[in-house]
């Protein structure tokens, strides 16, 4: 494993949970130790935005096995048996549904689940995970899209977050985001403080979002403003764009 | 338009026999780019800016049937078109539904979002064009359609109809954020214009995927001669080979 990417932009950030690059592996890794413990997959990135960087195996992994291909969802949990009893959905068939859309890793495709903060990451990760205050969410989600004008398009589900923030960033190549405190599991775990945004990067899209960083204004004047400024603004300069063209210029409603 | 353009000398490798072309969108008419001097349909512009200087066509220089223009959403189309009854009519569909139908398809730009378009060959290119399209033989084109699939393993895909060659080659990457590509022959109009021979690929990168294939064209390797392959035999011998030995490093 070798990083060819410089991810020095994020330091700009000051996150106050570090990002953690999770890299899924089948061979095992040279000069990284297991993870001493037993964890939820959803806690391992927790984990390791405080600890040294470490491989999980099956014998590490509590929850979230079948996600990672390592294990095949047990008939109880498959037939939506347990959602009722854990008040997270109605019936068995409400429950039964989520494992029709829900991803997961295939089958026996990852021997070890490779997490390490982003200051001590020695590889170039298949998933780059922020854990973010709105208004560093903010900055990467438009950062995100500020080259290409692609939709946010943002997917989660009640159970099984850990698909949401480690499987689908990785299947579907897409950025995907979501809060802390949403995740069923997540909440009883107490992973994380409720209210934080949770910003999946899948490896294609890293260096397009670290190129876009180094770019963009992180904060544009608009942002100080205020709100009537804001508005005079946009219409100044809305003017100013339309002038010459044959069209109206811009008109902003105003109470 | 920007005047410090990317760098494309990577795609010189590839010595091709026709120039790529940038291509690019806008409200504002184009400065210092002249003004295109002959009639020529959308699709018949790529070959003259791969042979000729940079141009600009603004919104008086379209002259095929207002296809373009509805593409680039100028206006609309005429209901003799949209209805599907040229296409019918001409026996082009099986009848006028199924021209329609086609229309569904067809990508556009937003209404009134386009006034000139700017051609320019890839060598004399001053703006950062909103798309490329690569004029490619097969050997070419296996390298090419490969250059986003590299590094994100999402599939390479082909769209297009017979007619409208022009929305598929130039609106639908920029509208998709997907590399397209088109074989030429394929498209009616383009056929009856005898404008490039039959079999080349018209390949589409929009500007979301130039920086992507840029940096993966950099380390894919790149034979301007296909080499015949080493035959079955041979060929799962090797691939047996190298799996055996994964599977040992695997083990340790």
């Amino acid at each position: 494993m070798s990083k060819k990417l410089d991810y020095s932009i994020f330091e700009k950030f000051k996150f106050e949970h570090k990002p953690v690059g999770v890299k899924y592996s089948m061979k095992k890794p040279d000069g990284i130790e297991q993870l001493d413990k037993s964890l939820g997959i959803c806690e391992m990135f927790k984990e390791a935005q405080t600890s040294k960087p470490f491989y999980a195996t099956k014998e590490n992994v509590q929850c979230g096995e079948q996600v990672m291909g390592i294990e095949d969802y047990p008939p109880m949990m498959y037939s939506g048996q347990l959602g009722s009893m854990f008040s997270m959905f109605k019936n068995a068939g409400a429950n039964r549904r989520i494992y029709d859309y829900c991803p997961k890793l295939p089958r026996d495709s990852v021997k070890y689940i490779i997490h390490s903060p982003l200051d001590q990451m020695t590889y170039d990760p298949d998933i780059l995970i922020f854990t973010a205050s709105t208004t560093q969410a903010e900055i990467i989600l438009r950062a995100s899209s500020y080259t290409n004008g692609k939709m946010w398009n943002f997917k989660g589900s009640t159970c099984l977050a850990c698909a949401w923030i480690y499987a689908h960033p990785y299947l579907s190549g897409e950025l995907n985001c979501t809060v802390s405190g949403l995740g069923y599991s997540m909440k009883a775990r107490e992973v994380l403080p409720e209210g934080l945004l949770i910003i999946t990067v899948p490896f294609d899209l890293i260096s397009g979002l670290i190129e876009n960083l180094q770019d963009m204004e992180w904060e544009p004047y608009w942002f100080k403003l205020g709100r009537d400024g804001f508005v005079e603004e946009v219409k100044k300069r809305g003017d100013e764009l339309t002038e010459g063209l044959d069209e109206p210029s811009l008109t902003y409603h105003t109470e | 338009m920007q005047s410090t353009p990317r760098d494309y000398s990577i795609l010189d490798r590839f010595n091709f026999e026709r120039k790529p072309v940038g291509v690019k969108f806008m409200i504002e008419r184009p400065k210092d780019i002249k003004r295109i001097d002959k009639e020529l349909n959308m699709c018949e512009m790529l070959k003259e800016a791969q042979e000729n200087d940079a141009f600009y066509v603004g919104p008086d220089d379209w002259v095929c049937v207002g296809v373009e223009q509805m593409i680039l959403g100028m206006r609309d189309a005429a209901p003799v078109l949209v209805s599907g009854l040229l296409g019918g009519d001409e026996d082009l569909y099986k009848g006028a539904n199924a021209c329609r139908a086609m229309y569904q398809y067809l990508p556009t730009l937003p209404k009134g979002s386009v006034q000139y378009v700017a051609f320019a060959p890839i060598d004399q290119i001053s703006f950062d064009p909103d798309l490329i399209v690569m004029t490619a033989d097969i050997n070419q084109a296996h390298t090419l359609v490969c250059s986003i699939n590299y590094s994100t393993g999402k599939p390479f895909v082909s769209k297009a109809t017979p007619v409208v060659a022009c929305a598929w080659i130039y609106i639908y990457p920029v509208v998709s954020g997907e590399l397209n590509y088109f074989i030429t022959g394929l498209g009616t109009g383009m056929n009856q214009l005898n404008i490039f021979p039959p079999g080349l690929f018209l390949i589409s990168v929009p500007f979301q995927l130039i920086p992507t294939m840029m940096d993966n064209l950099k380390e894919m390797e790149y034979s301007p001669v296909m080499e015949p392959g080493p035959g079955g035999d041979a060929h799962r011998k090797r691939v047996n080979k190298v799996l055996e030995d994964m599977r040992k490093r695997i083990k340790e």
